[in-house]
């Protein structure tokens, strides 16, 4: 178990240093949030809907569409590197290596976010005050869930030749509990309203992760054998 | 017997139950137009409901099916199973087509909208969107083997997905109780009622069958076209 | 209410011929009895 969990930590080091190297991955998805933010501003009529109505919706949106961007090119690069004929190669257990590409896909969808909701605020003037523990909790546990779909799903696409098309294609119906569950929580968040009020959220946004992480971690394997 | 010979005889089968379900579903026409009541509060519009729910049933047990033969190839790894699955997700469309379709026909009259978010039609949007890029991946893998195994993957995760579409929206609506205008189907239906129901997806359940047999015989050859999974 | 009765027809017996043409072109392709 220890070996495992080593491998995994090693897989994912790996992953994000190459990243880190590039950086042309995480640049191009925190440019696309940004862009994504400037446009809603200016499709919004300030005068009839108040920023913080339309708040969850905006930033979830940009999240999600950022983190495609994200996991589109993490594989892409990984495909140009034909690293990944090594690692399959080498016997590492394909649990492990998913669960490390999807500690690595989360460092890096964690921080087109964590530099997109900066961003957030400033353009919409949005007050998070007290609301900012409770919404990096549910970023997390929303991002995880639908990274998770996604790092499976990007090595399939990859295999394909509109892998940018099929990601997409393929990904957003499981994207969507996920982002209902993370919209719905973050305007009550913003709201301030009691926590008795998001448990059912919460819990599915928890149910989510375990079964789709747990399934993915284990489907791996039939994506990866050559 | 030769794959081809195979493939003949299932065409040949299927498409006879076909023809006999279709011919059914002409009698489920004149059953559900002449014989059944006419549905006090809906009207005529109410009657969509007997090729609506049907299609929507196949559509789902298609996606059923093409979910449990996915899981069910990446433990066995039998061929079969994964002919099977693309066979039922492209008529499963068909079918969900018509669910896509006859929904909104019969929404406009009894809701005042093309479209509502309520679980059963969101659920029907979200299944085309399953089905829909279950079949545009295996459309864009070529080697037998490696589109076998991924789409049996988004097939056993589409499944398991559905449970959760339908929680969040259920979630949803009691948190935000929509104003109840009527309901699509009555809690309790009379009787002729519901016979021409049971009838019509009995009819419907048939017409599956057919269609997937052709559709089976249909992937056999197109394998054996390709060199099957052994030649990739 | 009719219109949903036509376009399911269309829809099906549409489908069902394009399968079993398809199915012929594959076995002509094939060749043989």
């Amino acid at each position: 178990m220890p070996e495992s969990i080593r491998l995994t930590l090693a897989i994912a080091a790996k992953d994000i240093r190459a990243e880190l190297r590039s950086r042309t991955a995480l640049l191009s998805a925190v440019v696309f949030a940004a862009l994504v933010l400037v446009i809603f501003n200016f499709a919004r009529d300030p005068t009839a809907l108040a920023a913080v109505d339309l708040a969850p919706s905006v930033l979830w949106v940009t999240f999600a569409l950022a983190a495609m961007v994200a996991l589109n090119r993490a594989f892409t690069i990984e495909r140009e590197n034909g690293a990944l004929d090594g690692l399959l190669l080498a016997p590492v257990p394909r649990g492990a290596l998913f669960l490390g590409k999807l500690l690595a896909n989360l460092a890096f969808v964690g921080t087109v976010e964590a530099v997109t909701l900066p961003l957030f605020v400033l353009f919409f003037n949005v007050d998070l005050g007290r609301a900012l523990p409770g919404i990096v909790g549910v970023t997390a546990l929303a991002t995880t869930g639908f990274v998770a779909v996604g790092t499976i799903f990007s090595a399939m696409a990859v295999r394909t030749r509109f892998a940018e098309l099929m990601l997409p294609v393929l990904l957003l119906p499981f994207m969507v509990p996920p982002l209902i569950g993370a919209v719905q929580v973050t305007a009550r968040l913003l709201d301030g309203r009691p926590l008795s009020e998001m448990l059912g959220w919460l819990r599915l946004l928890a149910l989510y992760d375990i079964v789709f992480v747990t399934l993915c971690t284990l489907a791996f394997a039939a994506v990866m054998d050559e | 017997m030769t794959p081809a010979d195979s493939a003949r005889a299932l065409v040949r089968r299927g498409a006879a139950v076909t023809v006999v379900a279709l011919l059914a579903l002409a009698g489920v026409y004149v059953l559900a137009l002449a014989y059944t009541p006419v549905e006090a509060r809906q009207g005529l519009a109410q009657k969509i409901f007997y090729l609506h729910v049907p299609a929507a049933w196949s559509a789902l047990l298609a996606f059923s099916l093409v979910g449990i033969c996915g899981g069910l190839y990446l433990w066995l790894n039998d061929r079969r199973l994964d002919r099977f699955a693309a066979s039922s997700a492209e008529v499963g469309v068909a079918f969900g087509v018509v669910m896509l379709t006859t929904g909104p026909i019969w929404a406009k009259p009894i809701w005042g909208t093309w479209w509502t978010w309520d679980a059963r039609l969101t659920l029907t949007l979200f299944l085309f969107f399953l089905f829909v890029g279950y079949l545009a991946l295996r459309a864009s893998l070529h080697d037998p083997s490696e589109r076998a195994r991924f789409s049996a993957v988004v097939g056993v995760l589409g499944l398991l997905l559905v449970p959760f579409i339908h929680l969040s929206v259920y979630l949803f609506r009691t948190l935000h109780p929509q104003p109840v205008v009527l309901k699509p189907s009555a809690p309790s239906l009379p009787p002729e009622m519901l016979r021409t129901l049971l009838v019509s997806a009995l009819v419907f359940l048939v017409l599956f069958a057919g269609l997937v047999t052709i559709r089976y015989g249909l992937a056999l050859l197109e394998e054996e076209r390709e060199g099957g999974f052994d030649a990739a | 209410m009719v219109a949903a009765y036509v376009v399911t027809a269309v829809i099906v017996v549409g489908y069902a011929v394009g399968l079993w043409r398809r199915a012929q072109r594959a076995l002509r392709a094939r060749g043989g009895r």
